[in-house]
């Protein structure tokens, strides 16, 4: 294997005693770790060094690709956020016939993997696709100043897997992410929820609790396979404005289809219950409504007052009479209701911080809230109504999904001046679903209802675009459009686990499962 | 012979110029003299020969030499030529014994010497003989004259004798004579005489007139008198007053004559007018290849000279550089553009070789197409109008300024079978109503496009109009069916809220009651039926005829029905409250027209009420009839107030969409003619943002830009933003009505192919 550390050494070495077999003795060793390289990659081409290292060595290392004689080269600056990849920073001059395998395989070398990991680059924000020599032709660059490139972990291309058919439109979907056992919780437009496992046999279909659809739904406490007496729950939540909260045990036999009952009902919102979003560490859950509002919850039904029912006046009850009569449950109200908004919330989550929560609403604002007093934080107005949410940790960040068909990209603290960050174009109709990736914390997917799932990557956001109207100079485009295998529809839905893959749904009554061939690979190969 | 006389004249002048006589008078007094000198002559005369001896010594010795010379040449001469005169004169007896000789007046004396003496007459001093300022001519012959530098004389006369050098003064004398320059001083020497030369007065006065250059002749005068031959001065009478001469306007014969000899010679051929210029032929020629060769038309009012075209440019070339060739992506591009649409009718291609260009193949079509436009499309000359045609436009905002719009279909709603006759949003912003000729309403999801509630009203007759209850509590939802109008709770709300719009409804029955009998009322209020009640219908008004138009007033406890048909109750007002209805009007002032819509004022107490023609308003208080305005279209569909009260658009079947605005008159605004077809519906954004919008039988719903400016002086700004496409067009229909969401600038559309969409 070579990398910095010999090769600095011979050449420091070559230099220090100019030893004509010394040299000889060095360059043949480099050939033969080349050729195990070789063998070992299953490379296309092979990299040559300059026999002879110059008297004065500079600090430049110089490759020859295939073919290279014809092509000028080109100097580089590898660099990366991933503190586990990083090599030593040391210029390289490649020849710039060379395309992103090329380039990949060369960090490979440089990083001594033992199985080669893809990897992608970035120039000035944007995704390489094309050589070198096409992408400074396209820029108006030159080969003559160094280039700086961002190597990041490829995202392979989501794949379709396969899809589950159910018989209304899904509206939420959520995976339960434990290691040993999945489940797919989601939503549907005819008011049940279903369990359905990686296999698609249905686990568990909820009574008809819920009068109308089934807006949103979502696991509070995980099933684990084995051992039969593990209890799952989640929240269901949807147009007839209550959340129910559901326990689920695992059936041994999975062919079998459990009926689930609600343990509590949350009785607060007077309009369709948007989204929920529950905290582990606080065993609290929140929820936005169209009725302008934001409720805390919390899973423990004695922390919260009981309330009955609305009494419903002859009519409606004479039409409820002829429904069957759904099974009682503890009728709970919220902790507390946030009521800043002014539009429909569309949806509300946790921040890092269990105590904060951020929500988007129709009146284009991002409200961050604090939990434990329910005041406001702050408000961010942005240009457009706001359909999605999520929070990029690691960033910083927050991306939101508006109903003009873009993404945009905010910083929520206090201390940040601009109110919009980046603006991802690329959806043809409202972003309902962002969803971030369990493997890099720049990548994040969106559905929306234009019938697509994007994959976006936040390094790929470029300065360089035209910001448009409402845009603060930064925008980009996806990486990876997923279409729905049944044609069209509108995605309602998304969710991205490591085990599954990206998992969506829509009114197509489908649930679509996209993985990126190889992500596996990488998975085993962190965790080693 | 005159020499002689003349030297001896001359020096004995000199001799008397000594003495102290001026020499002027000399001439006049010769008589005198000479008788003087005469006998004076004769004393001398022996002296003469002495002196000649004496001249001898003198030219021996040098010293003294001028005195010598003076008296010498006074001397010498004088008696030696005058005595022989005077002898002569005196001698004159004597000469007789002397024979001879020459001329009779000769007098031949003999001399002392015994030798015959001829003695001349006197010459008469006559002016012609005077011959005194003659030159005395030196006959040294050509030699230099330095040569007689050491003698006292410069030559010799005619006579041998010598010549005296002119008296040159001392040095001294020289001296003076240069600083007191004699007049006429030239400081030059006579080459022969050696005496000054100089100019005399009349020279000096000449050279003078020339330094003036002026005539040196005295004779002539530069400045003579004018004498003024034609003068400026018009002459009151003519100078003569014979009448005109013939000649002056009869033609002149001779003239003709030589015309004629002209005319006669070029018609026989001899003149020849024109002659070819052979110069011409010689020059070389150079041509103007780019100059239009055909032959310059006759100047004729229709006539057009053709366009001049360009010259032709790289690509049009056999083998253009590689430049000018096109990429396969610009191929295809070119190739999939419409041929009328494309900027150039040809592909630059290349050939290696001229003779390698294959032939035009579309060289009939081509034709055929420049016969076609010839003959469809003559061209006609008319006047330039020298006008910016972007100067003619208003200056409008620019549509990417005036956001948010609706720009593309964000939902579509399915469902209904048949046509979507009627939407409405909710006012909360929820939920948006539709209901169509399959006799359903029904409530759907704005977003996702979900169908939450559907109510199947009848079986055979159409859902007209649906529309929201326009108050923040109890949400009532009215629908026109046949001649029914429902109002109902949709049990899509929560319980509270359904709750309350029931008990508003439902509050009035013990009025409907009460009044019953008293009158026959336009409608009548009753309970829906249990099916309906079930689904949330509260109560249903009957009214005579089929309505068609159903509008609430902002409060609520109002709506006013529209049923065409209906002659004589047309439009009915329904209170809420008390299950009461009743028609505004009284019959007899029931306007002509049938009224097609019917609008409460977002503020006021008045009803709008638009007929086929004309918008009637009423104020409702006084009960009066208070405007009529006049769009001029020939059938109005639809109308709707903005918000603010002081605008109102007017969509009409024949594709116009009026503006009016209130405080200016009853004649439009502003005609707007975007639409293709009849428009079928208009309506003013209620939730702040400044849009309408119309949507037609074309299938298109168009949105504007129409703000309203505080400022009463300034008028509403309009301007068209967006042409919404997406509804099929079904058996001659298109979209048949349109509303907008309360808050956002989301719009909800209604169209007859089955669908109603959402476009943001």
């Amino acid at each position: 294997m070579w990398h910095m550390g010999p090769l600095s050494v011979a050449s420091r070495s070559s230099s220090k005693f100019s030893n004509t077999k010394n040299c000889i003795a060095t360059t043949s060793n480099f050939s033969s770790n080349l050729n195990i390289s070789n063998i070992n990659f299953n490379l296309d081409f092979n990299f040559n060094f300059n026999p002879q290292p110059p008297p004065t060595m500079s600090d430049t290392m110089d490759i020859d690709g295939p073919s290279s004689s014809s092509f000028p080269k080109i100097q580089i600056n590898l660099s990366t956020r991933d503190t586990t990849l990083s090599i030593p920073l040391q210029p390289l001059r490649i020849p710039t016939n060379l395309k992103r395998y090329g380039l990949s395989t060369l960090v490979n070398h440089l990083l001594e993997t033992p199985k080669p990991i893809p990897f992608d680059f970035l120039i000035d924000g944007k995704y390489l696709r094309t050589s070198i020599d096409e992408y400074l032709t396209e820029a108006g660059l030159s080969s003559e100043k160094p280039l700086d490139v961002e190597y990041v972990r490829s995202q392979l291309p989501p794949t379709y897997i396969g899809s589950f058919e159910q018989d209304d439109w899904i509206s939420s979907v959520h995976i339960s992410s434990s290691s040993t056992s999945t489940a797919i919780l989601t939503g549907s437009f005819n008011g049940t929820a279903q369990i359905t496992s990686l296999s698609g046999d249905v686990l568990a279909r909820t009574v008809p609790m819920h009068t109308q659809s089934v807006k949103s739904a979502t696991w509070i406490s995980q099933p684990r396979s084995g051992t039969s007496s593990s209890e799952a729950s989640f929240l269901t939540a949807g147009l007839d404005r209550t959340i129910n909260l559901w326990s689920y045990t695992p059936s041994e036999n999975p062919s079998e289809t459990l009926q689930v009952s609600p343990t509590i009902s949350f009785i607060s919102h007077k309009s369709t219950v948007n989204s929920l979003s529950y905290s582990p560490s606080t065993s609290q859950f929140l929820s936005s409504s169209s009725d302008n509002t934001v409720a805390l919850w919390s899973t423990d039904p004695s922390l919260l007052p009981t309330v009955t029912a609305p009494q419903s006046t002859a009519f409606a009850r004479k039409r409820r009479r002829t429904s069957t009569k759904p099974p009682s449950t503890i009728k709970k109200g919220p902790l507390a209701v946030l009521t800043p908004h002014t539009a429909p919330v569309s949806q509300a989550i946790h921040s890092t911080d269990p105590t904060a929560a951020y929500s988007v609403s129709w009146d284009k604002s991002i409200i961050t809230h604090d939990l434990v007093t329910s005041q406001t934080v702050s408000t961010r107005t942005t240009q457009h109504p706001l359909l999605s949410v999520t929070t990029l940790p690691a960033l910083n960040l927050l991306a939101a999904g508006s109903a003009a068909r873009h993404i945009t990209l905010h910083d929520p603290r206090e201390s940040s001046r601009t109110v919009q960050t980046a603006v991802l174009r690329g959806h043809t109709n409202g972003v309902v679903s962002l969803v971030r990736s369990p493997e890099s914390e720049y990548v994040f997917a969106s559905g929306s209802h234009d019938g697509t799932v994007r994959i976006w990557d936040v390094r790929g956001v470029s300065s360089t675009s035209d910001g448009g109207d409402d845009g603060e100079g930064k925008s980009g485009g996806s990486l990876f459009v997923i279409k729905r295998e049944s044609g069209t529809g509108k995605v309602f839905g998304v969710d991205w686990s490591r085990d599954v893959g990206l998992v969506s749904v829509g009114e197509d009554k489908k649930i679509q499962i996209n993985r990126g061939e190889g992500m596996m690979d990488v998975t085993v190969m962190d965790q080693s | 012979m005159t020499t002689k006389s003349t030297t001896r004249k001359r020096s004995r002048a000199e001799a008397e110029a000594e003495k102290p006589v001026l020499s002027s008078e000399d001439e006049f007094e010769i008589p005198e003299i000479n008788g003087d000198e005469d006998s004076s002559d004769d004393s001398d005369f022996t002296a003469g020969d002495e002196d000649t001896d004496e001249e001898e010594e003198f030219s021996s010795g040098a010293e003294d030499e001028e005195d010598e010379e003076e008296l010498d040449s006074d001397e010498v001469p004088s008696e030696d030529e005058g005595s022989p005169k005077e002898n002569g004169a005196a001698n004159d007896e004597v000469s007789d014994d002397e024979k001879e000789e020459p001329a009779d007046n000769v007098k031949v004396v003999t001399g002392a010497d015994g030798n015959p003496r001829y003695i001349y007459p006197e010459i008469e001093p006559v002016y012609d003989s005077d011959d005194t300022d003659a030159e005395e001519t030196n006959t040294i012959g050509n030699i230099p004259l330095e040569y007689y530098e050491n003698y006292p004389h410069i030559g010799y006369d005619i006579n041998g004798k010598r010549i005296m050098r002119p008296a040159a003064g001392k040095a001294l004398d020289t001296l003076l004579d240069s600083i007191e320059l004699p007049k006429g001083w030239t400081g030059l020497v006579d080459k022969n005489s050696g005496a000054a030369l100089n100019l005399t007065e009349e020279e000096l006065e000449i050279v003078k007139k020339l330094q003036r250059s002026e005539i040196t002749d005295d004779s002539f005068d530069p400045y003579p008198d004018m004498v003024e031959w034609f003068t400026s001065k018009v002459e009151q009478m003519p100078l003569s007053s014979a009448p005109e001469p013939k000649r002056r306007f009869v033609p002149s014969k001779h003239e003709q004559k030589r015309i004629m000899k002209i005319v006669k010679g070029i018609r026989e051929g001899r003149i020849l007018p024109h002659k070819p210029q052979a110069e011409a032929s010689q020059e070389p020629e150079f041509y103007d290849i780019w100059a239009d060769d055909a032959p310059p038309k006759p100047d004729h009012v229709m006539n057009i000279p053709a366009p001049k075209l360009p010259p032709p440019t790289h690509d049009e070339s056999y083998n253009p550089p590689a430049e000018y060739l096109p990429s396969d992506k610009e191929k295809k591009e070119w190739e999939e553009q419409d041929p009328e649409d494309r900027e150039k009718n040809y592909l630059p291609r290349t050939h290696k070789a001229l003779r390698l260009v294959p032939g035009f193949n579309g060289f009939i079509g081509e034709r055929f197409e420049r016969c076609l436009d010839l003959y469809l499309a003559p061209r006609v000359r008319r006047n330039k109008l020298n006008i910016d045609p972007a100067s003619l436009l208003p200056k409008l905002p620019s549509p990417d300024d005036l956001k948010p719009f609706p720009t593309t279909c964000a939902t579509v709603y399915r469902g209904h079978e048949g046509r979507v006759r009627s939407v409405a949003a909710d006012p909360t912003g929820v939920w948006v109503a539709t209901g169509g000729d399959d006799g359903t309403i029904r409530v759907w999801e704005i977003l996702t496009g979900r169908q939450v509630w559907k109510l199947k009203v009848s079986s055979d007759e159409a859902v007209d109009s649906v529309t929201w209850r326009p108050t923040a509590e109890g949400r009532i939802l009215a629908a026109a069916c046949g001649n029914e109008i429902l109002l109902m709770v949709p049990p899509i709300f929560d319980f509270e809220e359904e709750n309350q719009g029931k008990e508003i409804l439902s509050a009035g029955y013990g009025y409907a009651a009460n009044r019953q009998g008293k009158k026959e009322a336009p409608g009548t209020w009753s309970k829906a039926d249990a099916a309906h009640e079930e689904e949330g219908v509260v109560v249903t008004i009957t009214v005579r005829k089929t309505v068609k138009y159903i509008a609430w007033h902002r409060r609520g406890d109002y709506l006013v029905s529209v049923s065409p048909e209906d002659v004589r109750r047309a439009v009915c007002i329904h209170r809420v409250s008390t299950h009461l209805s009743q028609t505004p009007f009284k019959e007899k002032s029931v306007t002509k027209g049938i009224p097609q819509r019917v609008q409460f004022h977002p503020s006021k107490p008045l009803l709008f009420v638009a007929t086929k023609r004309y918008i009637k308003i009423y104020d409702l208080a006084k009960a009066e009839l208070s405007k009529t305005l006049k769009p001029g279209a020939r059938w109005i569909s639809s109308i709707d107030i903005h918000p603010q009260g002081d605008n109102l658009i007017v969509g009409s079947y024949d594709k116009r969409l009026l503006w009016h605005d209130l405080d200016l008159s009853t004649k439009p605004y502003r005609t707007l003619r975007y639409h293709d077809k009849g428009i079928r519906s208009v309506s003013f954004h209620r939730g702040g943002f400044p849009l309408f919008c119309s949507s037609s039988d074309d299938g298109t719903v168009q949105v504007f830009h129409g703000r309203i400016y505080s400022d009463l002086m300034e008028n509403a700004l309009i301007v068209p933003l967006k042409v919404l496409k997406g509804h099929k067009i079904t058996a001659h229909l298109g979209v048949l009505d349109v509303d907008w969401h309360p808050k956002q600038p989301w719009l909800f559309s209604a169209g007859a192919d089955g669908t109603a969409r959402l476009w943001n």
